[in-house]
């Protein structure tokens, strides 16, 4: 009983705990506040995300600070059209073994806790498809031998929505399994300059501290999915979703029964940073849109009247 | 379990203050509109207060009851839109039992502390209803007080008859061809005794000596009462008071003081 008030006294600091972490990455990137919540959203609801941005925003930056703060191991796999399976999976190679030559499995970089798949659609598909199959069922298989991966395991994987030549798009089917397609737009004039004045003046880069364990992140993991939800919350939820399957004369295809899993537990994250034990009707809504806007086909009609995902998702909600 | 439904007890409780407190303010209402429309009915003075009391218990109860049955958790929602999520989630998550549903509950019960039955109550309808009782106070005090004249109306019912006024003062215009008569052995006993009262009585009325001539008044005139005795004007006979009368008096009073003695 005793433990049980211990507990409940802790999570009434992890609205605290949450404000310090983006305080702390925030000594590195300036502002994206909305950026780092919804990475967070994502890492809590161990999902992956899907960031859509223009070059030289930060991205790398910002996970490699993500990954430090919170005590994770970190690799980046840049994507490239002859980027092979076994470049980031791992492979057999042969090494000598007391006067005998064994086959020893070299660990890839998938073999981290945070990635950073950068313009995963410039891989080739069977690159893509290996790298997706790793994001879902979080280990990999090399012959006849099944590796497990680190958890907490999470993969960021970006796009670049300019230069599409030489791409190979994600298939819909895959983008599907990014619980978020997080949006990244060019900083403010005032955060540019700050950001101007942090890079350029020195060479050293603040020190960040290391505010979370492995352990505690799977801890946070697992009360997210504890966090308590209406009934009618659910449903106004589901009813989102289904929206996006009725809505015929906008969408082509609508999302699946895993985005309605992904927006109630990506709204359970949101709640559990905010520092709230339940899940309020406002965090469906404002995560329904990087919940929604990937899994949605529009139809040639929203195209020619050159509405987007967002805008098709705030219609639904209406 | 235990604490999550104390808390939803201490929800309803909270309700049903808010309940009995509306409730009330109606049925005060009632029985002032009932009080307002009795007192235009010739009844007796007990009825007048009686009727209303009853209408206005019939009304609390009935009213009572009906909200009561409608007591949802929804008034509380309303009401405090800041606790309407949380208390949403807490009810449809009573029977979970982990750390998160342990520390919203904790939460909502810190919350609650702050949310008392004044946020309940809708501030502008109690305001109106308190007017409104204030001004058919004042109405009734002001029907009393100037003594309206309003014809009177008579209960239809043969059997509620028992509850008219007896003494009828109040007449339409005040002529004596305006009074109505209720033939009613409650009211005015056996009728038989009734017809002594055929006999015609012829009623003289002289002026009385005491009659003023406010023409005539002036200073009284300076008498020696030591020796004329008590003046004429006063109306009282001197002769009455005269020592042989008084000698008679005591000679009666001697003998039948003697009487006694003997028996």
């Amino acid at each position: 009983m005793a433990k049980n008030i211990e507990s409940v006294r802790n999570i009434e600091k992890l609205k605290d705990t949450f404000s310090n972490v983006t305080k702390e990455i925030s000594k590195i990137i300036v502002g994206q506040e909305e950026v780092i919540e919804q990475i967070m959203i994502a890492i809590l609801a161990d999902g992956n995300a899907l960031l859509e941005s223009y070059p030289g925003l930060g991205k790398t930056t910002m996970v490699k600070t993500i990954a430090d703060v919170l005590d994770l191991k970190f690799s980046r796999i840049q994507n490239t059209p002859d980027l092979m399976p076994s470049d980031i999976i791992g492979t057999y190679v042969i090494e000598e073994e007391k006067g005998k030559k064994v086959f020893r499995f070299q660990k890839g970089p998938i073999f981290a806790n945070i990635i950073l798949a950068d313009e995963i659609n410039r891989a080739t598909p069977k690159t893509q498809s290996a790298m997706l199959e790793a994001m879902q069922e979080k280990q990999v298989t090399v012959g006849n031998q099944t590796f497990a991966l680190d958890q907490p395991f999470f993969v960021l994987a970006t796009q670049n929505p300019i230069d599409m030549e030489g791409t190979y798009p994600l298939p819909e089917a895959q983008v599907d399994r990014f619980l978020l397609k997080i949006l990244v737009d060019y900083p403010g004039f005032d955060d540019e300059m700050e950001i101007i004045n942090r890079f350029t003046k020195s060479s050293e880069i603040s020190k960040i501290r290391t505010l979370l364990s492995k352990d505690s992140l799977k801890l946070l993991q697992n009360l997210t999915r504890q966090v308590p939800i209406a009934d009618d919350i659910k449903k106004r939820a589901l009813e989102i979703v289904a929206k996006t399957r009725t809505t015929k004369d906008l969408i082509e295809y609508g999302a699946s029964p895993r985005a309605s899993i992904g927006l109630i537990l990506a709204a359970k994250a949101k709640a559990l940073i905010n520092g709230r034990k339940y899940v309020s009707a406002k965090d469906i809504e404002e995560m329904a849109y990087p919940v929604l806007r990937h899994r949605l086909i529009l139809n040639f009609k929203a195209e020619r009247e050159g509405k987007s995902a967002d805008d098709i998702i705030r219609e639904i909600m209406k | 379990m235990a604490g999550k439904n104390d808390l939803f007890q201490e929800v309803k409780f909270e309700l049903l203050k808010v309940v009995l407190i509306n409730t009330f303010l109606d049925a005060l209402m009632v029985f002032f509109v009932a009080y307002f429309i009795v007192s235009f009915i010739n009844i007796k003075f007990l009825y007048t207060l009686l009727i209303p009391a009853v209408i206005t218990f019939v009304f609390f109860f009935v009213m009572i009851l009906l909200r009561i049955k409608k007591l949802k958790l929804k008034a509380m929602e309303d009401a405090n839109p800041q606790v309407k999520e949380m208390l949403r989630t807490a009810h449809d998550n009573m029977n979970q039992d982990n750390i998160m549903t342990m520390a919203l509950f904790e939460d909502l019960k810190q919350k609650m502390k702050t949310v008392s039955t004044g946020n309940l109550l809708e501030s502008k309808k109690i305001i109106i209803r308190i007017v409104s009782a204030v001004i058919l106070v004042f109405l009734i005090i002001f029907v009393s007080s100037f003594n309206i004249n309003i014809n009177k109306i008579d209960i239809p019912f043969e059997k509620l008859k028992f509850m008219i006024q007896s003494g009828n003062n109040d007449l339409a215009d005040g002529s004596i061809t305006d009074l109505v008569f209720n033939e009613t052995e409650v009211v005015y006993g056996d009728a038989s005794i009734a017809k002594l009262g055929n006999e015609e009585i012829d009623l003289n009325m002289n002026p009385s000596m005491s009659e003023i001539d406010f023409n005539e008044i002036g200073d009284s005139e300076r008498q020696d009462l030591r020796e004329g005795g008590i003046p004429q004007e006063i109306g009282i006979n001197p002769d009455a008071f005269s020592n042989q009368e008084m000698l008679d008096e005591a000679e009666q009073a001697a003998n039948y003081s003697q009487r006694i003695k003997n028996i």
